[in-house]
């Protein structure tokens, strides 16, 4: 299993303060969650009629926490991911990030808000095709305040935490395998050292020994105490994370138990 | 985004996609080349014109009345239109039959002596290759100096260049002194004469001492600038009046006012014209061109949907969306722009050669007007900027998620 060094985890963990120092101006309490969402719906409508995406979704992630969500296709991972991830916004419900309440948001404190706090890893087309992988990880820094001499360095260190081999850097990243563009992504996630990595079916395209990989970086950075939201439908890797909650039809459930209760009360 | 973070991803960008960046400016570059190549031709036309014409004597307007007029009658015609003329010069261009002219102990032909004051080098543009042209006191003394056109200086001393200042010449078996030299490269030929092959020498050592009783011709020389006069008016206040003057009632026959200024105004409004023809071609071409980058920019947003949503998931805000892509098709037509100004400047080169081997003995100057490589650019600049924006804008206000579902 290829491993973290502890010197990459405190290269990112300084960083990462310095992010706050700036994110926690406008943080109105401290919140022990880095996630706090109360009742989360979302609804999509459409002429057709309306789909209750997420019907009242409570979950709260702590500092630090490697969380999977499960659950079955169009349950609603991803509609609940793009929200956690402020790239959409509830239709009712509030969602606190780090204490902060997102609602209150302009369309550019949203962006701001992904570009310094939280990482996406998603299922596909995570990398742009003819950049070399260096500047794909760079990307999240351009929309940054951090100044450009920190930006290869940032990107060599975060693509070293995810077990990347140098010669790769500076390939272009339509020249890697499958598994190593997940890492890349990973990387990418990591980089502006967020509040939050989200990541949607991150092995969903991957066989099993490239899954295994893709998951060992998930838990090494987890150890390195980043807070890890992994959005999946298979057991096996939900299985390696701390937690697990299920969603089913747009209802989050703490245990399959719970899941399969409320279906015969359905 | 920093401004060079922006370069740098649309560099990116249209480096990847080179095949279709340079299909889509091809449109500008051949608007933009075809603007300059025809601007520089009619350019080069107009400066070659105006110089046939002698735009230096754009300000000489040429009055001629045959044997009637005199001195007396110029000066009369001077003063009796001050606002027009500053001052009417008298020129005696009579020719006589040919004569002989000697020098350097050989004998030629020549046929044509111009009579005229001292300010008559200046009133027509006329330069000296070396010497200068005659004095007032040359002429107030009538002394026997000529200025030879260099034509006649190369048939007698067997180059232009030769040094003939102080030599003499005898004209008709009189001696006269050279004092300068006429350069007919420089001087547009006279109203009616080729520098080249003509003698210069003061009126009044015409009159005087080759008792030449031709007739007097006027070089009324324009107050104002030509362009603002209407000099068809002028023509005919000028007949009436000298012929007031003169006392012969058929001035309109006998009096004859020529402008070289008016010559040159028509091929002015001429040169308007095809200009404007021109800019008619150029904007529709032009116009073509920002359709195609606007077409290429739509397909670009459309092909590029899970870019615009994974920059948007990576923190990138509309604005920042928006100036990619607007820079993208900026820089593509600058580009277009660019190398439209270079070819544009090699074929009007290669037009102009041709044009010169094809017309013997035509000398089209290549006019290149640096001018022309910041307007094109800023031209070029405002295309990509006005058919950019609204795919630009469409790009930006992509919802991140439809953008990353998109299949
Ligand atoms: N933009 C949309 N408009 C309308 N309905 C939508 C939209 N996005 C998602 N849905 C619907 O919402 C429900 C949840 O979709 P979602 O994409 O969150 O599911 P998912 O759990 O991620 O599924 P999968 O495992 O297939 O990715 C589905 O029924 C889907 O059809
Ligand atoms: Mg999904």
């Amino acid at each position: 299993m290829k491993s973290f060094s502890s010197h990459d985890s405190i290269h990112f963990d300084s960083s990462r303060t310095g992010n706050l120092a700036t994110a926690s101006q406008s943080v109105p309490y401290h919140s022990p969650y880095v996630i706090d969402a109360q009742r989360l719906t979302r609804v999509y409508r459409s002429p057709a009629g309306n789909t209750y995406a997420l019907r009242g979704v409570t979950l709260r992630v702590k500092q630090g926490e490697f969380l999977a969500i499960m659950g079955s296709s169009g349950s609603g991972k991803s509609t609940l991911m793009s929200i956690l991830g402020c790239l959409d916004t509830a239709t009712s419900g509030s969602y606190y990030l780090e204490g902060e309440d997102i609602k209150t948001k302009t369309d550019d404190e949203l962006a701001s808000i992904r570009a310094t706090r939280i990482g996406f890893v998603f299922q596909s087309f995570n990398l742009l095709p003819r950049i070399s992988v260096i500047r794909n990880v760079m990307l999240p820094l351009l929309y940054t305040a951090c100044p450009v001499r920190e930006r290869i360095p940032r990107a060599r260190a975060a693509l070293r935490a995810v077990s990347i081999d140098e010669k790769l850097f500076d390939h272009m990243s339509n020249e890697l395998s499958g598994g190593q563009v997940q890492r890349v992504a990973i990387a990418r996630a990591l980089v502006n050292s967020p509040a939050l990595i989200l990541a949607d079916e991150p092995t969903g395209n991957l066989d099993s020994e490239t899954t295994d990989q893709v998951l060992s970086s998930f838990e090494s950075l987890h150890r390195a105490g980043r807070t890890i939201v992994l959005i999946t439908h298979e057991s096996d890797v939900a299985s390696r994370a701390d937690r697990c909650v299920y969603i089913k039809d747009g209802c989050l459930y703490d245990s399959v138990a719970a899941m399969h209760n409320a279906r015969k009360v359905v | 985004m920093k401004f060079r973070d922006i370069l740098q991803e649309v560099q990116s960008t249209l480096l990847a996609n080179r095949m279709r960046s340079i299909l889509t400016i091809l449109g500008i570059v051949i608007g933009i080349a075809a603007v300059i190549t025809m601007s520089s031709l009619v350019s080069g036309m107009g400066e070659s014109l105006s110089k046939g014409f002698g735009l230096q004597q754009s300000k000489v307007v040429t009055i001629m009345a045959g044997s009637d007029a005199s001195e007396a009658s110029y000066e009369a015609l001077a003063k009796a239109m001050p606002q027009i003329y500053s001052s009417i010069l008298i020129v005696d261009n009579s020719v006589s039959s040919s004569f002989s002219v000697e020098g350097n102990s050989k004998t030629i032909t020549a046929n044509y002596i111009i009579g005229s004051s001292d300010e008559y080098a200046e009133a027509t543009g006329l330069q000296c290759s070396s010497g200068s042209y005659f004095t007032a006191q040359d002429n107030a003394s009538a002394h026997k100096v000529v200025v030879l056109g260099d034509g006649i200086v190369k048939d007698l001393y067997g180059s232009k260049n030769a040094q003939v200042v102080g030599e003499k010449i005898s004209i008709l078996g009189d001696s006269y002194t050279i004092v300068g030299v006429a350069d007919s490269s420089k001087s547009g030929g006279t109203l009616m004469t080729d520098t080249g092959t003509t003698i210069y020498m003061p009126f009044s050592t015409k009159r005087i001492r080759l008792n030449s009783e031709g007739s007097i011709i006027g070089l009324g020389m324009l107050k104002d600038d030509p362009i603002t006069l209407d000099l068809d008016q002028i023509g005919k206040d000028t007949q009436q009046t000298f012929g007031s003057i003169l006392g012969i009632s058929d001035w309109k026959d006998a009096i004859n006012v020529v402008s070289a200024a008016s010559m040159v105004n028509e091929l002015n409004s001429l040169v308007t014209a095809i200009a404007l023809l021109m800019t008619t071609i150029a904007s529709i071409s032009l116009l073509v061109g920002g359709i195609g980058i606007m077409n290429m920019m739509l397909t670009n947003v459309t092909e590029r949907i899970h870019e615009i949503g994974l920059r948007k998931s990576l923190g990138a805000r509309s604005r920042d969306i928006t100036v990619q892509f607007l820079f993208e098709s900026i820089i593509l037509t600058i580009l277009g722009g660019l190398i439209g100004v270079i070819f544009g400047y090699l074929a009007s080169g290669a037009m102009v050669a041709l044009i010169n081997v094809l017309m013997n003995g035509f000398d089209l100057p290549l006019s290149v007007d640096p001018g022309l490589v910041l307007i094109a650019t800023a031209v070029s600049a405002a295309i990509g900027l006005i058919f950019g924006y609204y795919p630009a804008r469409r790009a930006a206000k992509m919802d991140p998620v439809e953008a990353l579902r998109y299949e």
